[in-house]
């Protein structure tokens, strides 16, 4: 049986009166890179605060390789490898200096991976972190992930601010680095479509709850995309026990469900509207997410 | 690893040490070149200036009175506001150590960046001061300067337990009670009754950051 890395159990939260989350649960076992999705504002930073010691729940608790988060030990905080929010770093330092900051800290500092990576991005060592663009920046915390070689990385929205050309760059490295160390990852971002080429297993969270959790793929194979006409602009299917969602653009019908394409049919049929076009869509991770969670 | 955080600490704070240095010794310089000219301008010289000393209670080192606690905001503003700033603490606070060791580290840093600054300063001030004056009026002058080196470290402590609370609210709050404490360290006079107060109040002020450290920690808003 494959270890759980993390393992969060019964996590309930609040602001004031506002319930986040309750009772939520969920685990990431060794060597998976799991996704974290969700609109804004249903908990993603929340959960990534509570995983790095930042925040305490209201109830509930998260473990990292069996250790509470409240209280990690310094052994356990050298083996996860940590990205804030718009890569920040400590800006007041330059490449040369960040690196010799951090490579006290760890034992195994790999001081080659970091430097390469910024000559290949042709970044200079006298080159202040503050003077840097956000891709640049984002580089430069790659960089020192890739020099700590942490087992277990936490990533929060990695791919704010960077344009499509780092964000592909950040994806690729950052797969490849972590399914040829067996690495753990766990990430949110905004943009789906770049997680669709990195993650394994995903969360997709709504407001105070979730919506699903397992296998990126299997989530992938079982929930589809079917768009019809009917001939009246007039009916609601959402209250329908297949339907997921469902969204209707005049007589055009658009359906999100986890049931086959004869289902939906024979649904449609016993309830005697007469269908035409009837077409299954082949859905990206983001169709799918929008699919499952609603446009707004 | 602690050297590797000392480094850190300098790189945020040489550019204030150094002004610090400027500003400290350009006030000692200041105050006995002020001196210089009273004792050649004034009828009967030294004992002129002595009696100014005592009775008008103006010394020539009373320019120092605010050096301490302003040398404590540069100090703790350059080392606490870069990681207060889009809360790169969590930076810090992420690094493999024990929370408590890594910020008592960052303050120790502090603590003997500013204690280096005035032991330089009370060095040139008595070493000049010795020129002028009889040793009893060196002691005047200890007493003098104690209470405000005392009130720097003081206010240092605090700065560093400010930066690290999480609530604006609660920072203005503490800001407005801390201003009124700090007036012990500058009554002036004889004050020998009142150090006890104030070693309570620096060792108060010097373990407020485990409070608000936790705080952040726990996501207090």
């Amino acid at each position: 049986m494959e270890e759980n890395i993390i393992e969060c159990k019964n996590l309930t939260h609040y602001y004031g009166k506002r319930l986040i989350y309750e009772n939520l649960n969920f685990s990431v076992k060794k060597g998976h890179i799991m996704g974290l999705l969700g609109k804004n504002g249903c908990g993603k930073t929340t959960t990534i605060n509570i995983l790095n010691g930042f925040l305490q729940p209201r109830s509930g608790e998260c473990l990292i390789y069996g250790e509470s988060t409240q209280n990690l030990s310094p052994e356990t905080k050298r083996r996860l490898g940590y990205l804030i929010e718009g890569h920040i770093q400590y800006s007041f330092m330059n490449i040369y200096q960040i690196e010799k900051f951090y490579s006290g800290f760890y034992k195994n500092w790999n001081r080659d991976a970091y430097f390469d990576l910024m000559k290949r991005m042709k970044i200079l060592p006298s080159q202040k972190v503050s003077s840097m663009s956000c891709g640049q920046r984002a580089q430069v915390a790659l960089g020192l992930i890739l020099a700590q070689d942490p087992d277990l990385l936490i990533l929060d929205d990695f791919s704010l601010g960077l344009d499509p050309g780092y964000r592909r760059l950040f994806v690729d490295h950052m797969r490849e680095y972590a399914k040829a160390g067996n690495k753990t990852v766990f990430l949110t971002s905004h943009i789906i479509q770049d997680m669709e080429r990195l993650i394994d297993d995903v969360l997709i969270m709504d407001y105070n709850r979730v919506l699903m959790r397992g296998s990126a793929s299997e989530f992938m194979e079982k929930f589809h995309q079917f768009t019809f006409d009917l001939n009246r602009d007039d009916v609601n299917l959402k209250a329908e026990s297949l339907t997921v969602e469902m969204d209707r653009i005049k007589n055009h019908y658009e359906l999100y469900t986890y049931a086959s394409a004869e289902e939906v049919q024979a649904m449609l049929q016993a309830k005697g509207l007469e269908y035409s076009d009837f077409k299954p869509v082949k859905m990206t991770l983001e169709d799918a997410f929008i699919g499952l969670t609603g446009k707004y | 690893m602690a050297l590797h955080l000392f480094y850190k600490e300098w790189l945020k704070t040489k550019w204030f040490v150094l002004a610090s240095l400027v500003l400290g010794v350009g006030t000692i310089l200041y105050a006995f070149i002020g001196l210089n000219s009273n004792i050649i301008n004034a009828d009967g010289g030294s004992n002129y200036v002595f009696e100014w000393f005592t009775q008008a209670g103006r010394p020539h080192y009373g320019i120092f009175k605010n050096i301490p606690f302003i040398i404590a905001l540069l100090i703790g503003g350059s080392q606490y506001l870069p990681e207060v700033l889009q809360k790169k603490i969590k930076l810090t606070l992420h690094l493999p150590l024990n929370e408590i060791v890594m910020l008592y580290t960052m303050v120790l840093y502090g603590f003997l960046m500013i204690l280096s600054l005035m032991v330089i300063f009370m060095i040139l001030f008595f070493t000049i001061d010795l020129y002028f004056f009889p040793v009893e009026m060196h002691i005047m002058a200890i007493n003098a300067f104690l209470p405000w080196i005392l009130g720097g470290f003081t206010t240092y402590f605090f700065v560093a337990m400010i930066a690290m609370e999480p609530s604006w609210k609660f920072r203005c709050l503490y800001a407005i009670v801390v201003y009124e404490l700090l007036d012990i360290y500058l009554l002036g006079g004889n004050v020998s009754n009142l150090y006890v107060l104030m070693i309570i109040v620096l060792v108060i002020a010097s373990l407020g950051m485990i409070y608000t450290a936790n705080r952040f920690k726990i996501g207090e808003k």
